[in-house]
């Protein structure tokens, strides 16, 4: 049985848990943004002219990491708790006797984060259909350049910080509630969201360009600069793959972590679940 | 060569050799070596603290040893051998919200066994533990003894060739108790190699034949239960004598009180004892009812083993 087969069963089970709540879920966010949407399009007339070329990149860039920070603090929160509750029932001891805590946490993590992202788009094509067939607000015709960029940033930042929410709930007390865990990681997305947009905002400049090239703001940041023209190509490259990298090299750290602090009974420290996880690599 | 014959001769079989682990200063394994053989049901035993639920972690990987090492049929452990394995930890747990039937064949499926396999074997399995009419239920609505029978499911799906478990026998009435016994017994005569833990060395002293007993991280006692308890040097009285309680055997010398309750007395004789006085002291107070010379039980073992 590889690897692969079991992540594969690790995200079955996960998803399946959360089937009915995720429908309930998307189907309530949805029916309420529609009906948003309806209320605005019987107030108002008409549509004002599509957004085309650099405005509509602007407009696409803004909205790609303000949901990219929504969906990542929202998702984030549920595999922080995922990971928490399977401490506090207990099974990881089960789990862990078969599976590695590497296999563990990427099928959890995946798999809750699909059901995050399923939301995300779900809701956002309802809006996208409904504000145009109810005539309420044009979409932006974005460049497909911009497009690319935004989504694959949005991949990246979710994969990089997938596995460091898994952490978190590692390393929450059994009795704990496990928003705390989460609070340092959403602190950092929120953090990096504010400083892009503003910096960008009183034009660019230096410290936006290092955010923009590390890990942890890069993906908040990038797409904002390529939206307004202002990112040169080998720049771009370059933080997809420090990204990229990254996000793999968190997964082996998290997954330490992970694994050090889950057979622990109380509060975990960053310390002690590294030291103690030298078995279970 | 010799290499080839060791392994076929270790076929089966679990070997813990010299396991060291200490938390800070409490010191939880101290060069603890037994081995577990197939086809046998061995009883791991200790007070509370011995270092018995850290072994058995340290058999699935879930403690970084300081020193010493498991192996499998010669070789150290890794995961693929693992799924081979079936486990029962101290802390029960299972996903609460999962249905008791997918939960089990999950398992099945986690160690290996394809989808089909897996939920045929699981039903078969819960059956056979009447929870045949539980299978769509989720497991937070049963009953704390369903739950542990799920729980050894979980272990048992995938037919392991070794099977560990930590206190199974802890919660439950003595009907149970012989119940899981017997079905222990019955994967040992499958070939399957048998560990469980006990901190109530009276309980379980009929429930196996072979133990090892654990003492601060260290063993002090290993082998048939038989064979441990004929071995001491030392007897003791076990006696009834009717309507008249234990005062009958006060001061005797040479012997000392272990435990009384209404009439019957158990007496440890610590040296050469006159036991024709004793009989004359007994028929003296009342009718005797029994009266019979017996090796120690287990825990008399142990408290022997302990106090060198």
């Amino acid at each position: 049985m590889s690897r692969w087969h079991t992540v594969r069963l690790i995200l079955g089970r996960d998803l399946a848990a959360r089937r009915r709540a995720a429908a309930i879920t998307a189907a309530i966010t949805v029916g309420l943004a529609v009906a948003a949407i309806a209320v605005v399009a019987l107030t108002t007339e008409g549509q004002a002219r599509p957004l085309r070329g650099d405005e509509a990149d602007k407009v696409l860039g803004y909205i790609g990491v303000m949901t990219l920070m929504f969906t990542l603090v929202f998702t984030g929160q549920m595999i922080t708790e995922g990971v928490a509750e399977e401490k506090r029932s207990r099974v990881v001891e089960v789990v862990l006797g078969t599976v590695s805590p590497r296999e563990l946490l990427i099928g959890k993590a995946a798999a809750i984060g699909l059901v995050g992202l399923m939301e995300v788009v779900l809701l956002g094509a309802a809006v996208a259909a409904a504000g145009t067939v109810l005539d309420v607000f044009p979409l932006p015709r974005a460049t497909p350049g911009a497009l690319a960029a935004v989504l694959g940033f949005f991949l990246l930042g979710f994969a990089f910080y997938a596995t460091v929410y898994g952490a978190a709930g590692a390393m929450v007390a059994p009795h704990e509630n496990s928003a705390n865990g989460a609070i340092p990681v959403n602190l950092t997305i929120m953090i990096g969201y504010v400083a892009g947009v503003f910096s960008l905002e009183g034009g660019g400049g230096g410290f936006v360009r290092v955010l923009s090239l590390l890990p942890p703001t890069a993906p908040l940041t990038m797409p904002l600069r390529i939206a307004f023209r202002e990112a040169p190509g080998w720049e771009i490259g370059l933080a997809a793959l420090l990204t990229g990298g990254a996000a793999c090299g968190t997964v082996v750290l998290a997954a330490r972590l992970y694994a050090g602090a889950l057979m622990r009974g109380g509060k975990v420290g960053w310390r002690e679940a590294w030291r103690d996880a030298a078995h279970l690599g | 060569m010799l290499m080839a014959i060791g392994r076929r001769f270790d076929r089966g079989m679990l070997r813990l050799a010299g396991l060291a682990k200490s938390f800070g200063s409490v010191v939880a394994l101290a060069g603890c070596s037994f081995e577990v053989a197939p086809g046998r049901v061995l009883g791991f035993l200790g007070p509370n603290g011995a270092g018995k639920t850290t072994a058995m972690r340290a058999v699935f990987g879930l403690v970084s040893l300081d020193a010493g090492q498991v192996s499998w049929e010669g070789r150290p452990l890794d995961r693929r051998v693992r799924r081979r394995f079936g486990y029962m930890p101290e802390e029960r747990g299972l996903y609460p919200r999962m249905r008791v039937l997918d939960q089990v064949a999950y398992f099945g499926r986690l160690h290996g066994m394809d989808r089909g396999t897996a939920f045929i074997a699981a039903r078969r399995l819960l059956e056979s533990l009447d929870l045949g009419e539980r299978l769509a239920d989720r497991v937070q609505d049963l009953s704390h003894g369903n739950q542990q029978r799920v729980q050894l499911a979980v272990a048992l799906v995938h037919d392991p060739e070794l099977l560990v478990l930590d206190e199974p026998f802890s919660g439950l009435d003595p009907v149970a108790a012989a119940r899981l016994a017997g079905l222990l017994a019955e994967r040992a005569r499958a070939g399957a190699a048998v560990l469980f833990s006990s901190h109530q060395l009276d309980v379980v002293e009929h429930l196996c034949e072979h133990v090892v007993i654990v003492d601060r991280g260290r063993v002090v006692l290993a082998g048939r239960v038989e064979d441990l308890r004929a071995a001491s040097p030392r007897r003791y009285l076990e006696a009834v004598v009717a309507g008249v309680g234990t005062a009958w055997v006060e001061a005797v010398p040479g012997a000392v009180v272990v435990s009384r309750a209404g009439d019957r007395v158990r007496l440890r004789l610590d040296g050469p004892c006159d036991l024709g006085d004793l009989v004359a002291r007994a028929r003296a107070a009342g009718e005797v009812r029994e009266f019979s010379l017996v090796p120690p039980d287990l825990s008399e073992v142990f408290m022997e083993a302990v106090a060198q």
